[in-house]
């Protein structure tokens, strides 16, 4: 039993951005469980919880560029994976359709990260 | 598939819900190894992506190589392409170079596509939990609980305490915590609710315990589990080491089994510190609770509820007297229809949720709105019972068509069981029905109640879940602040037995046990007398050898007792199949059972009863299964519930396996297929994860009660495949041709059983109708055959002899609605059933007057001395296997069962033993006196000669010598009542011994009949001559008989 009150993490990885907590169960290229998708970099990997069968999300990976961990909503994946800061700081490296998306996540993070 | 360009042009068709169409075969990329195979359950998703997806595709230029590329590295030109951060692969390739290339960027965007999908699904999971009532109050929950032994958390509807809760301890690292809930069917979804929640690796940490079902792990560390199925570890495990937290939810709704759990824990506290203990409760009657465990901190949770606007609407009516077989009116609900189809736009959504007392009114409102209806064509009817299937109950879940309400009528399963989001209007009718029992007459009566205060504002809250509501009440503000605060908990009104049965194995004393509330000392008392009456119990809290195995049996008393003995007298099988079907609901399609049904259904039935007919039924049906043919049709055209046969068969499966286990009896042990187990296992988790679809409600207006269509069959038939593979997994084939004298034993084994159940027929009958039969109880009088026993058309097999009061009924319970029923009934020879089951049993001199339990009074022509004796031998007997069975004294199975099968042959020729008599109730103005001991011989403990005090020289009759001859032996001489005895008891024995020679000699004959024929009809295997040298005898024997038969004698030395 757990006396002390220490609390025992699961494995929980937080976003830097949005510091949402992301419940993940493997880091690396691919899960064991499904061997089938191998991702190109380390990525925070779960288990579908909604699927019978047994398949592989994604829910958060380093930034190339800061390598500070981003989950998928404050991430985008352009040949690697960059967080929305780093897409900001370097717009004019990235296409346009990927700009106007990351930016409109971003702002919203940042407005309930004021009201709370 | 020369031609890549078909795919293109004919995509594959996604209508097929196996995906097993001919496109799915091209693709050989598609196999048991890959990612998509082709079980997959999403493989038709896939399929309907694939279509979308390749029309998108083909507005989009293919990315140009080489790709530019700037200062960061990343391209120039935009392609989603980029945007996969994997690759799928396959071990396959496909020949066709294109075909494979676009297969695989289909699948890789499908795949993206969903972990979109997914992740959306998780951070939305995550912000609903933070915005639940409770979360504000985790840390403080945590730390309590760390500090104090037990804690009571209080919360009502909507605050999420049964979801979260749980997994704040998980989280905390908590390594094995179990939560019991009031009803199997919330262990379930909650298990699969927190697994969810909590992203856990496929439900490994989180299962489920339920009667007849678990999901667990060897790392399960969080199991949600039934109350009734903890106090069942608990007699293994007193003090609950299995688990560092108990989490006991839905306290409030006061169970039994809950009421017991909280006075066994709080001792297991005392004796276990470290133990952590949750108490989780709605806010009602939390003084209760603060005042049974003064020291235990309280946290109270806001509930999260819209607001109800509230009408009380009284009809009147239901202050009158009014006899409770009429029927009731449904205009006082017609009339708020009405309101509401006047007051509320057709547009704006919202059901309505009527809770009615019970089946007759649920069906009578239901008419008049489906009528109603006929006119307006913007409602659905949907009754709402606990005798509906789960696939009939499923359908108030689904959506109505726009512009149409559901009118979901209920019973008070929708308070707290089920519930149904987007109910807007209520009906209250105030009343719910509820089993009253009454332990002086041992009757249990259905009755109708008001309902308490706090049923009524659950009932209220329901329409508060989703959106503002409204609740007409109908009843006035008067009545209501007139009705009770809280439902009466169970542990006033029910049948103590089972309970202090339990908790005498737990070496509790219920006398002292910390009760929340004391049950009535009336039940008490005659709980504890009963038990000790049926040898359950040695004392007030010691069990005796049969308390210990009944108290291990999660069933009454009286079956646990059919069951007890029936191993004992070697017919456990068939006793399975009864005790299953008296442990269920019935088997019986109320509502879907016209003359047609009941005419094929006639044929299943058997003179002696509704127990023999249960097993009848039961027997056919597996006969049916085992043939492979369609049981459901074949179900449904007799009215029969198929899934209760299923329950049987798993109710027959766990009787056998604790009677093993607690007995020391023979028999296989069960070994299962491991391969099925985890296929079904499987299926089941496939079934769990699958949301339930809800689909839009088909309207038919004025026909919609009437859907007994094809629809629920399929709907069924999933669930249906689980259940048929786990009966073949379990069951053995059944045996349809039981011996007359094994039917006899289970016949006398099931009454043996149901006493003191038993009940005479009034001697008036003979001049009346069938329909006007009465019978009388030895405490109540004038009650009838329940409208489901077979006797109601049987009627003459209830008198097969024209001799009226020849027969005794046994029946399971005294039912009480408008009348008192005698239900499940069974029939037997009076005289000689009650010379072997009744607690005392006297006669006269010459054993022509004999009085049973100073109840019922058998008069004879001849003296039944004989009888009287033989039935003396017998008991004895019978104890005696008893006492074997339970010392666990049976070494050679083989021996014992020759033992029982001799057994059954002297009873069942005893029970049917050519008797002539007259039996009639001892009147109430015969008693004093009747029965006196002083002169009287003893025979055992139950039988004595001379007690019947009916003539005047019976005091004389103990030392008085009187000429007789004895039928047996033929000697004739004077002999007084004790020396008769004693001559008789010898003349008997070596009748029997003589018998015994017979027996034994007509056992080989048909062993060695049955070996040679088996011998001839399995493979035709040599046999030859065999001397044994050890035993000195001939055998015709194969060479195995031979090794085996030398075995034999190794295995006991002589």
């Amino acid at each position: 039993m757990n006396d002390g009150g220490q609390e025992v993490r699961r494995d929980l990885v937080v976003c830097q951005i949005c510091q949402i907590n992301l419940p993940y169960d493997f880091y690396g290229k691919k899960a064991p469980y499904c061997p089938g998708v191998i991702y190109f970099d380390d990525t925070y990997l779960l288990r579908d919880p909604y699927s019978p069968e047994p398949r592989v999300v994604a829910v958060a990976g380093p930034c190339d560029l800061c390598s500070s961990i981003a989950c998928l909503d404050c991430s985008v994946f352009y040949t690697k994976r960059f967080c929305g800061k780093c897409i900001l700081e370097n717009s004019d490296g990235f296409p346009s359709q990927i700009v106007v998306g990351i930016k409109d996540k971003l702002q919203q993070v940042m407005r309930h990260q004021a009201e709370t | 598939m020369n031609n890549p360009q078909r795919t293109r042009d004919n995509p594959p068709r996604t209508n097929n819900p196996r995906g097993t169409n001919n496109t799915q075969r091209t693709y050989s990329f598609i196999h048991s190894k890959s990612y998509l195979k082709p079980s997959s359950s999403d493989l038709p998703d896939f399929w309907n992506f694939h279509q979308k997806f390749i029309k998108i595709k083909q507005r989009q230029p293919p990315v140009t190589y080489p790709i530019k590329k700037n200062e960061l590295g990343l391209p120039t030109t935009f392609h989603t392409q980029h945007t996969v951060p994997f690759v799928c692969i396959s071990n396959k390739e496909e020949d066709d170079k294109q075909k494979s290339e676009e297969f695989h960027e289909t699948l890789r965007h499908y795949v993206q596509f969903k972990t979109k999908q997914t992740f959306k699904k998780i951070t939305k999971q995550i912000e609903y939990q933070k915005e639940l009532p409770i979360y504000k109050f985790k840390e403080q929950i945590i730390s309590t609980v760390n500090d104090n032994p037990i804690t009571i958390i209080a919360g009502d509807t909507g605050c999420g305490k049964s979801t979260q809760v749980p997994q704040y301890f998980l989280e905390r690292g908590y390594q094995s915590i179990a939560c019991t809930q009031p009803r199997r069917i919330a262990c379930v979804s909650l298990a699969t609710r927190v697994s969810q929640e909590t992203f856990n690796k496929y439900g490994q940490d989180i299962g489920y315990q339920v009667r007849f079902d678990q999901m667990l792990y060897s790392n399960t560390k969080l199991r949600f589990l039934t109350e009734g199925l903890l106090l069942r570890q608990l007699q293994n495990d007193t003090e609950l080491y299995a688990y560092d937290l108990i989490i006991l939810d839905e306290v409030h709704e006061r169970h039994l089994h809950g009421d017991l759990l909280l006075g066994i824990l709080k001792g297991v506290v005392e004796r276990r510190p470290q133990i952590r203990v949750v108490l989780m409760s709605a806010t009602m009657n939390l003084q209760l609770f603060k005042s049974y465990l003064p020291d235990a901190p309280l946290i109270t949770v806001p509930g999260r509820m819209h607001p109800v606007e509230m009408r009380y609407c009284p009809t009147h009516e239901s202050a009158l007297d009014k006899p409770s077989s009429a029927k009731i009116n449904p205009k006082p609900y017609l009339i708020i229809l009405q309101l509401i189809d006047k007051r509320y736009s057709k547009e704006e959504r919202g059901d309505l949720l009527i809770f009615a007392s019970g089946f007759a009114e649920i069906m009578t409102i239901a008419e008049a709105v489906t009528e109603y209806d006929l006119e307006q064509g913007n409602w659905v009817v949907l009754p709402l019972h606990s005798t509906l299937s789960v696939s009939e109950q499923q359908k108030v879940f689904d959506y109505p068509p726009p512009g149409v309400r559901k009118c979901i009528i209920s019973t008070n399963i929708a308070e707290t069981s089920l519930t149904i989001d987007g109910v807007r209007f209520i009906i209250d009718s105030g009343k719910f029905k509820e089993m009253a029992f009454d332990p002086t007459k041992k009757l249990q009566r259905l009755q109708e109640f008001w309902v308490s205060k706090a049923s009524a504002e659950q009932r209220k809250g329901r329409a508060g879940r989703t959106g503002p509501g409204v609740c007409f009440r109908l009843y006035s503000e008067e009545d209501f602040n007139a009705f009770a605060d809280y439902p009466t908990p169970e542990v006033l009104r029910v049948p103590l037995d089972s309970l202090i049965l339990q908790l005498a194995s737990m070496g509790l004393n219920i006398r002292t046990f910390p009760f929340v509330q004391e049950p009535p000392a009336a039940n008490l008392n005659e709980s504890l007398s009963f038990l000790q009456q049926q040898g359950a119990l040695r004392s007030e809290n010691e069990l005796s050898g049969i308390g210990e195995v009944l108290a291990r049996l999660p069933v009454e008393v009286a079956l646990g007792k059919l069951l007890l003995t029936a191993a004992v007298l070697g017919v456990l099988e068939p006793a399975l199949t009864v005790a299953a079907g008296l442990n269920i609901q019935s088997l019986f399609n109320k509502s879907n059972c016209r003359g047609e049904e009941l005419q094929i259904r006639s044929l299943l039935e058997s003179g002696k009863g509704d127990l023999a007919t249960l097993l009848n039924i039961y027997e056919e049906w597996s006969q049916k299964k085992s043939e492979g043919a369609n049981t459901r049709k074949w179900c449904r055209r007799r009215g029969l519930k198929e899934q209760q046969l299923f329950e049987m068969s798993k109710l027959r499966r766990q009787f056998r396996q604790i009677l093993r286990d607690h007995l020391n009896l023979a028999g296989p042990q069960e070994t299962l297929d491991s391969e099925k187990v985890l296929e079904i296992r499987q299926a089941k988790w496939r079934k769990r994860l699958e949301e339930p679809a809800r689909k839009m409600l088909k309207v038919s207006h004025g026909k919609n009660r009437a859907s007994n269509g094809s629809e629920d069959e399929i709907s069924d038939t999933e669930e249906d495949d689980i259940s048929s593979m786990e009966y073949f997994l379990t069951n053995p084939q059944p045996n349809l041709d039981l011996s007359r004298h094994v039917r006899d034993t289970l016949n006398f084994v099931s009454v043996f059983g149901l006493y003191p159940n038993i009940a005479i027929s009034d001697q008036h009958n003979a001049e009346k109708k069938p329909s006007d039969f009465v019978f009388h109880t030895q405490r109540k009088n004038f009650v009838v055959l329940h409208p489901n026993c077979i006797f109601n058309t049987n009627f003459k097999e209830l008198y097969p002899s024209n001799n009226r009061a020849e027969q005794l009924l046994a029946y399971s319970t005294l039912l009480e609605t408008n009348k008192p029923y005698l239900t499940s009934v069974t029939r037997i020879p009076g005289f000689t059933t009650a010379l072997l089951i009744c607690k005392e049993v006297s006669t006269n001199g010459d054993c022509t007057d004999i009085v049973c339990d100073m109840w019922l009074r058998f008069t004879l022509k001849l003296s039944a001395e004989d009888l009287v004796h033989k039935a003396v031998k017998i008991r004895q007997k019978w104890s005696a296997m008893v006492a074997d069975v339970l010392s666990g004294k049976i070494d050679d199975p083989r021996e014992f069962s020759k033992r029982q099968s001799r057994f059954q042959k002297t009873l069942s020729s005893f029970l049917r033993s050519d008797v002539t008599y007259t039996l009639r109730v001892v009147k109430s103005t015969e008693l004093s006196g009747l029965v006196r001991y002083e002169h009287a011989v003893k025979l055992d403990e139950n039988i004595t000669l001379n007690s019947v005090q009916d003539t005047g020289s019976s005091e004389m009759e103990a030392f008085l010598k009187r000429a007789w001859t004895c039928k047996l032996c033929g000697t004739a001489g004077l002999f007084s009542l004790s020396e008769k005895s004693e001559h008789l008891a010898k003349c008997q024995d070596m009748e029997e011994e003589e018998d015994m020679k017979k027996i034994e000699q007509e056992e080989k004959k048909e062993e060695t009949a049955v070996a040679m024929e088996t011998a001839s009809q399995t493979r035709k295997i040599p046999t030859r001559e065999y001397l044994c040298e050890q035993c000195g005898e001939v055998f015709q024997f194969t060479n195995v008989e031979i090794l085996r038969h030398i075995r034999e004698h190794d295995s006991k030395p002589p």
